[in-house]
């Protein structure tokens, strides 16, 4: 077994546990601290596959930008403690809907890998393909206006923004957006 | 390379022009109080911008940045019609600024960000109109896109104009999903993102009859069709271009559907030219739904702007026909041309009209114009032209363009569709009379005539309603005078 290997069977057993955890803690925010452990966990085996453009942008945009949405959904909801209830029981019927769908999954996923696998194109190795340093390339070559043409909207929605909420702050009477009483 | 990429941005300057002169606007508004300089920037450099790509109009066809962008006749001609109709919302915008009303007030203190959006938006639209990549078609109906939903809620503090935005918001990003994934299903059906690359490879594979590619078809369709508002995808557009200021939704009527007809006259006869028999059917009968329903829901409409909506919505249909009949070697692009240069001027003189008239709070109802004639005569006859001329009766050019492109459907054997078209057209004809007799035959007086009406003090209002009126009355009479101007610059590819 190479060592590449054996760190894989690590990573993906990590995965999985950690994504029973996010599953099954009864509190929400313990859930989503599970998650962002999983999404670490990813990244790795994208950076295991040679693709490390992808395993940054897993880090930054999943548990960067979207876990905060999490966070601040749950922050939002205020959810009572005794609401959630205590039994971390998940209903039979569910439960076997779930492991059908997923081992659906697994079995086409078994009886499609091989030949899709034969239609790719071999891999050379030292290959630079899918590294920062071959997409930033092409970013900054081939689809340079496209790269900045993103740069444009965020800007854009910037403006957008600030179009949007802006509140006079020297109007002692407007606190949070609400007039005082 | 670099020198690629600076003689590129060179050639590129009708599109960059706009994002540098939004950038100068920002930097203006940051470094200067005060609206009117902002103003006054934008609007020297939108006719700067016109005067430039009128010279350019027959430059030749160049591919910039790698294939990212293509720059024809075509393009050069939907630029112009963009850059002028952002140049008379502009106008429109400005005897607001004087309302002393408590919206207007709150609102009119970020007028330099409201043009900032504006002019990203143009921005949007000029990538779109002339990209040839997949990548900066989807970029630039973003920029678009995003640029319009900030215009919408404008009046922050009033709940029409918030409500108008989140709606627009919620469904265009609904229609952007779609338009990814059909753009993704393109891509993996073809492993291309240029369209050139992509049509010869459907061309030479004999992809059409793949799977992947029918599915990307009919998520194009319809996120083109939530876009343009044909009819089962139009449910948003009344609550939009109710809620939103009156000179954006001017804006709305227009620029988005210049901008998406251009896309999508590239994407379908660009590289979806093989698969043409099975597109047109679906867009036809889109078309033809919007026409019809379109012109029989405006029927039963109480509120002016709902009912000037269901109208658009009738008018994408023809836009939307007008856009199959350019069918490359068999049709001519020029009906569309010509019904995008005049519905455009006529819709514009028309929301002019209203946003004149309007009063901002409360909702204009089809019935407040009862008795306009006889107390606001001039304006009175001004709406009554460009509401004939969008019922397309003889002697203004509504008619001309709407002949055009029956005569082309004829021409092409489409003698059902013209049939459908007709019919929708005479039942739009009756919701159309009816303002009028309201305006000029009823004895009552509606509130329209007693509201305050706009201080136009720059006579921008009256400028664009006079030349919106001209256009439509020498449209109408003598259609060659324009009519070889969009050929001469549409001639020389």
């Amino acid at each position: 077994m190479e060592n590449s290997q054996i760190v894989f069977f690590i990573f993906s057993a990590l995965i999985l546990v950690t994504a029973g955890l996010v599953a099954f803690r009864p509190r929400p925010v313990e859930s989503a601290m599970w998650l962002i452990l999983n999404f670490f966990l990813t990244a790795g085996l994208y950076v295991l596959l040679g693709s490390h453009f992808v395993a940054v942008i897993q880090v930054l945009v999943y548990a960067g930008a979207i876990m905060v949405l999490f966070v601040f959904v749950i922050l939002l909801l205020n959810l009572d403690p005794r609401e959630l209830g205590t039994d971390s029981s998940v209903s039979w019927g569910s439960l076997i809907l779930f492991v059908a769908f997923l081992s659906f999954i697994l079995l086409s996923l078994h009886v499609t890998t091989p030949e899709l696998l034969e239609k790719m194109p071999p891999i050379k190795a030292g290959s630079t393909f899918g590294t920062v340093e071959a997409l930033s390339k092409t970013l900054l070559t081939d689809y340079i206006f496209g790269f900045e043409m993103a740069g444009v909207i965020l800007l854009l929605a910037i403006m957008g923004v600030g179009l949007l909420a802006y509140r006079k702050i020297n109007n002692p009477r407007i606190v949070n957006g609400s007039e005082r009483p | 390379m670099f020198e690629r990429l600076l003689v590129d941005s060179q050639m590129a300057l009708p599109i960059l022009g706009w994002a540098i002169l939004a950038i100068l606007v920002l930097m203006i508004k940051i470094c200067t109080r005060g609206v009117w300089l902002p103003l006054f920037a934008t609007v020297i450099g939108l006719i700067g911008l016109i005067f430039y790509s009128a010279t350019h109009l027959n430059s030749g066809a160049q591919d910039l940045f790698h294939g990212a962008l293509k720059m024809d006749s075509s393009f050069y001609l939907f630029n112009l019609i963009g850059l002028g109709i952002h140049l008379a919302v502009v106008l429109m915008l400005i005897p607001g600024l004087e309302r002393t009303s408590k919206i207007f007030k709150v609102s009119y203190e970020q007028f330099p960000e409201l043009l900032i959006c504006l002019l990203f938006s143009g921005f949007g639209l000029s990538v779109l109109i002339a990209a040839s990549d997949l990548s900066t078609l989807f970029l630039g109906l973003e920029t678009l896109s995003i640029g319009v939903y900030c215009l919408c809620g404008f009046y922050r503090t009033e709940i029409r104009s918030t409500e108008s935005a989140f709606k627009y918001l919620m469904i265009g990003a609904f229609s952007t999903v779609l338009f990814l994934y059909g753009l993704a299903f393109v891509y993996g059906a073809t492993g291309a993102t240029n369209y050139s690359q992509i049509q010869s490879i459907i061309e030479q594979s004999h992809l059409a009859h793949q799977p992947l590619l029918m599915i990307a078809v009919a998520f194009l369709i319809a996120a083109f069709a939530f876009k343009l508002a044909f009819v089962p995808f139009h449910l948003y557009v009344p609550d939009v271009y109710e809620g939103a200021p009156t000179p954006i939704t001017a804006y709305l009527a227009t620029v988005i559907k210049v901008g998406v007809i251009a896309a999508a006259f590239k994407v379908f006869w660009g590289f979806f030219g093989s698969l043409a028999d099975y597109w047109e059917p679906f867009w036809m009968t889109l078309c033809v739904l919007s026409i019809l329903l379109g012109n029989i829901l405006a029927l039963q409409q109480k509120t002016l702007k709902k009912l000037l909506a269901y109208s658009s919505i009738s008018h994408s249909g023809f836009l939307g026909l007008a856009m199959v009949l350019t069918h490359p070697g068999v049709g001519t692009t020029y009906p569309l041309m010509a019904y995008l240069v005049v519905y455009s001027a006529v819709t514009l003189g028309l929301f002019s009209s209203i946003s004149f008239l309007e009063n901002r709070e409360q909702v204009f109802l089809v019935e407040d114009l009862k008795g306009l004639g006889q107390k606001r005569f001039w304006t009175a006859l001004f709406i009554g032209i460009f509401i004939l001329a969008l019922a397309g009766l003889p002697p203004f050019a509504g008619f001309m363009i709407k002949f055009w492109i029956l005569e082309a459907l004829i021409e092409q054997h489409h003698i059902g569709v013209a049939i459908a078209a007709i019919c929708g057209s005479v039942i739009g004809a009756a919701y159309y009379l009816r303002i009028l007799m309201l305006m000029f035959m009823s004895e009552e007086q509606g509130s329209a005539s007693e509201w305050v009406v706009l201080k136009d003090r720059l006579y921008v209002l009256r400028l664009i309603v006079f030349l919106a009126a001209i256009l439509s009355l020498v449209g109408g009479m003598r259609p060659q005078l324009y009519a070889d101007w969009i050929l001469s610059a549409l001639a020389l590819k």
